[in-house]
């Protein structure tokens, strides 16, 4: 994408440069120079035409000579288009007084009308060498070996230093490691022997521009070149270290051979070097415990976002829920999500897509990191994929961030495929919980506990209910009782009743009225009897009185005689005769009857 | 008559005051997963407002959510104590016991499991009360057989009184056993994580004394406790019997009576 967008930037540039040669300026950037030493400032101007412009002004520099001007032509066909490129260099040339830091202001010329200006830049004025200072003064030199006899190489003449662009980091947070070389002489080949190992540490090799500067270091200038730059992301806490690595070295020194009468001349040795790098360490702090659940190490800034495609889903078709992480840090060491999808959604192994690309200088790595997840829905219905928040350890704020993820959505109708094969489940088995609280209601709410059984009053109605059948029971006895006492009653009394009634009807007998006499006699019979024999009154029949005064134990004379008196009182009542005799007989039966029933022995 | 206004006026003043009772605060702490506030509710509206199968019920899920199965098993069992018919007590209390690290003997026979199911289908007031009324049905069977004249009445009540003497005895007896249940403090669960079941009322210090270890949620029958004022850990130790055979001691502090 990126390197697409320059493509397209050079082509349009080379277009507008055909037609309309469109003039420059710049500043060549200056590099670093060594006190005491000249040095050139050059400012370019293609494809124009201007007069020199004027020397500026340096901090701690002394113009020497200026502007000298040389030009340079190039011309180019391609495909039978000729390009030409036409370049005027300024050159203003300078001694480095002071050590500092040098600012070029911005410098414009006039070409065609045109007021073209340059870039402001800055470099360095290093300090000069320490033993060349104590040699007294510093002489202009080719390079920086020393003239005369070669010098014997010493450590300090060649280094290779490995450093980190921070010192403490935290665990994930990327830094950048520098694999520099220094040097005195020029190199003529360089081999690694042994290359310094990053251990803990996940590594992304970062482009390194080939450009040679001179830098101070430790009282001495060199020749520096970058041989190796890393972006590290550590991988675990502590003091992790990066051993040295080996290096054979072969470099060239001038020897100043005495040619007599020509003077003298010099002579390039070579000579081997074997060198190592320093061993540099990093302090790696831990991640701040505890950690979230649900962290899974990232670390940096990120944003999180989820499509799912296509919305629409339907059963036995696949779609593809994606979770994409953008963002800067260890992007890609990060590990997929783990998305629960609910149930009745089959999902298959997730695919990581992760892009990234270097940013800042090569200090950091962003992009995006995409996982996606092919699902394949089994029923129909609505239902949820839950969000799945993301955390991350934000180094800035040194504390942990959670982007909560929305939940989506989805309706899931059916699909043209076959019908799934229905795989009934066990309901109880799916909810593996305890089952929800209950509402509580203060109303059955009580301090204490009422038990029936341990209460007096429940064991006082067993006792009620005792007494209630018993009583019952006593009552219903003696009410039998009183009822059987009534006969007895009636049998004592049914004699005296009789010789009562028997008395009224003799009385009648002697005041002669014999009509009145039999009814009552009539009456005092059928009384005694009914009450003697307990035959109720419906009952009262001749043939009934019979049969109970046999079962009574009478004799049978005896019978005969009671119901002869019956018999005879039944038909004077209705055959009235005046007969006094015949009266006085009866009675004497009836009394003789009675006595023969009261007779019998029980 | 106008105390009686007075007192209604002032009951509906304190009943307005307090819209939601401790237990219904404790019941939306743990709707809101605010489960070691509504534990704390919970116990408070116990103490306040009194037991009741539903509090302790209630209170034994939050103490299951607090990760406490031990206090959950004796909530459960207290719940079941005051309504032996409670299946959502019942439900969570298998459930629980389900979790827990030591595995109950399973020797129950046949009988005694038909004998729990029907003690535990009635609460201690309905069988006092079913008890009751066997009594009535026996003491008319009684009185059909004395008052009835005829020979099939009184042969009814004869046979069926005699089968509702046997009723009424084991009903009365199950009246009986829930009360007692009900009302002893005999059986206690472990809350602790897991506790030393000891030989001596001590914490073992030779490799004589031997030693078992029982986990958070098992139940045990306390037969005897005696005072250990030299134990800093527990004043108290318990003689217990688990599985109705096995008899140990172990330290009054790590187990909760029901």
């Amino acid at each position: 994408m990126h390197k697409r967008f320059l493509f397209t930037l050079l082509f349009i540039a080379a277009a507008i440069g055909l037609v309309a040669q469109q003039a420059s300026f710049s500043l060549v950037q200056p590099r670093n120079v060594v006190e005491g030493r000249n040095f050139r400032l050059t400012f370019r101007l293609t494809d124009g035409d201007a007069n020199p412009p004027a020397a500026p002004q340096l901090d701690g520099c002394t113009l020497l000579y200026g502007p000298a001007t040389s030009t340079m032509q190039s011309t180019q066909i391609v495909n039978g288009k000729m390009t030409s490129t036409y370049s005027v260099d300024f050159s203003f040339t300078y001694r480095a007084d002071r050590a500092g830091k040098v600012e070029v202001p911005e410098i414009s010329v006039q070409s065609g009308g045109k007021t073209l200006h340059s870039r402001p830049a800055s470099f360095q004025i290093l300090p000069p060498d320490k033993n060349a200072q104590s040699q007294g003064g510093s002489q202009p030199q080719q390079g920086m070996s020393q003239p005369g006899t070669p010098a014997q190489i010493s450590a300090d003449d060649l280094l290779v230093r490995v450093f980190f662009s921070k010192s403490s980091v935290y665990e994930q947070e990327p830094v950048v490691a520098t694999i520099k070389v220094y040097t005195k002489y020029d190199i003529s080949s360089f081999m690694v022997t042994t290359q310094p190992a990053f251990e803990g540490f996940l590594t992304e090799e970062l482009p390194v521009d080939l450009e040679t500067s001179i830098e101070h270091y430790n009282g001495q200038n060199y020749h520096t070149a970058v041989l190796k730059r890393l972006l590290l992301y550590p991988q675990k806490a502590g003091t992790l270290s990066v051993n040295s690595g080996k290096y054979d070295v072969t470099i060239v020194q001038y020897e100043q051979v005495n040619m007599g009468f020509f003077g003298t001349t010099s002579r390039p040795i070579e000579r081997n070097v074997t060198t190592s790098s320093n061993a540099a360490t990093l302090n790696v702090k831990a991640l701040p415990t505890p950690q979230p659940a649900g962290f899974s190490g990232a670390v940096g800034h990120f944003s999180v976002s989820t499509t799912l495609e296509p919305e629409l889903m339907r059963t036995n078709e696949a779609s593809v829920y994606s979770y994409i992480v953008k963002g800067t840090g260890n992007i890609k060491f990060l590990s997929a999500p783990e998305v629960e999808f609910p149930a009745g959604v089959d999902s298959y192994t997730p695919k990581t897509d992760i892009s990234a690309n270097i940013i800042g200088g090569g200090t950091n790595m962003s992009g995006t990191f995409r996982t996606d997840y092919t699902i394949v829905p089994q029923e129909v219905g609505n239902f949820t994929i839950p969000g799945t928040p993301f955390i991350y350890f934000d180094v800035e704020s040194g504390d942990y961030k959670t982007i909560d993820v929305a939940d989506t959505p989805i309706k899931v109708l059916r699909g043209n495929g076959a019908a799934p094969v229905v795989q009934q489940t066990t309901l109880d088995e799916t909810i593996d919980d305890i089952l929800h609280i209950r509402r509580t209601d203060s109303e059955r709410q009580a301090a204490e506990i009422h038990y029936t059984f341990q209460s007096p009053m429940y064991w006082l109605l067993y006792v009620l209910a005792v007494v209630i059948l018993v009583s019952v029971l006593f009552i219903y006895r003696r009410n039998i009782r009183l009822e059987a006492d009534v006969a007895g009653r009636k049998l004592a009394k049914a004699g005296r009743v009789a010789s009562k009634r028997l008395k009224e009807s003799k009385s009648l007998l002697d005041a002669h009225e014999n009509d009145k006499f039999y009814a009552a006699l009539a009456k005092a019979l059928w009384g005694y009897i009914s009450d003697k024999l307990s035959i109720p009154a419906s009952q009262l029949t001749r043939d009934n009185v019979a049969d109970k005064l046999a079962s009574y134990g009478l004799n049978s004379d005896a019978t005969a005689e009671v119901l002869d008196v019956l018999d005879r009182c039944e038909m004077a009542r209705f055959t009235p005769n005046d007969s006094e005799s015949e009266a006085a007989d009866i009675y004497s039966t009836a009394e003789r009857a009675i006595k023969s029933i009261e007779d019998v022995k029980k | 008559m106008m105390k009686k206004i007075l007192f209604l006026i002032l009951l509906s003043v304190t009943v307005s005051a307090n819209a939601l009772t401790v237990a219904e605060q404790a019941d939306s702490a743990y709707n809101k997963d605010d489960f070691r506030l509504a534990v704390e509710l919970y116990n408070r509206a116990l103490i306040e407002d009194g037991v009741s199968a539903d509090v302790y019920y209630n209170l034994g899920n939050a103490y299951y959510r607090c990760e406490k199965p031990g206090m959950a098993v004796v909530c459960y069992e207290r719940a079941l104590k005051i309504d032996p018919t409670d299946s959502d007590a019942k439900t969570n209390l298998a459930f629980v016991r389900a979790q827990i690290q030591d595995k109950p003997e399973d020797d129950t026979a046949f009988l005694t499991s038909v004998h729990k199911s029907i003690l535990g289908s009635m609460t201690p007031n309905s069988w006092s009360v079913t008890a009751f009324i066997v009594f009535l049905l026996l003491l008319g069977a009684i009185a059909l057989y004395i008052f009835s004249g005829s020979v099939l009445p009184r042969k009814i009540g004869f046979f069926s009184g005699i089968v509702l003497l046997f009723i009424f005895g084991y009903v009365l007896y199950l009246a009986w056993e829930s009360y007692s249940y009900a009302t002893s403090h005999e059986d206690a669960v472990v809350t602790a994580p897991s506790t030393q079941l000891s030989s001596t009322p001590r914490a073992a210090r030779t490799s004589s004394d031997k030693v078992v270890t029982i986990h958070e949620g098992t139940k045990v029958e306390i037969i005897d406790s005696i005072a250990t004022p030299d134990d800093p850990v527990s004043p108290k130790w318990y003689n217990v019997k688990i599985n109705n055979n096995t008899k140990a001691w172990l330290r009054a502090s790590d187990v909760e009576r029901i």
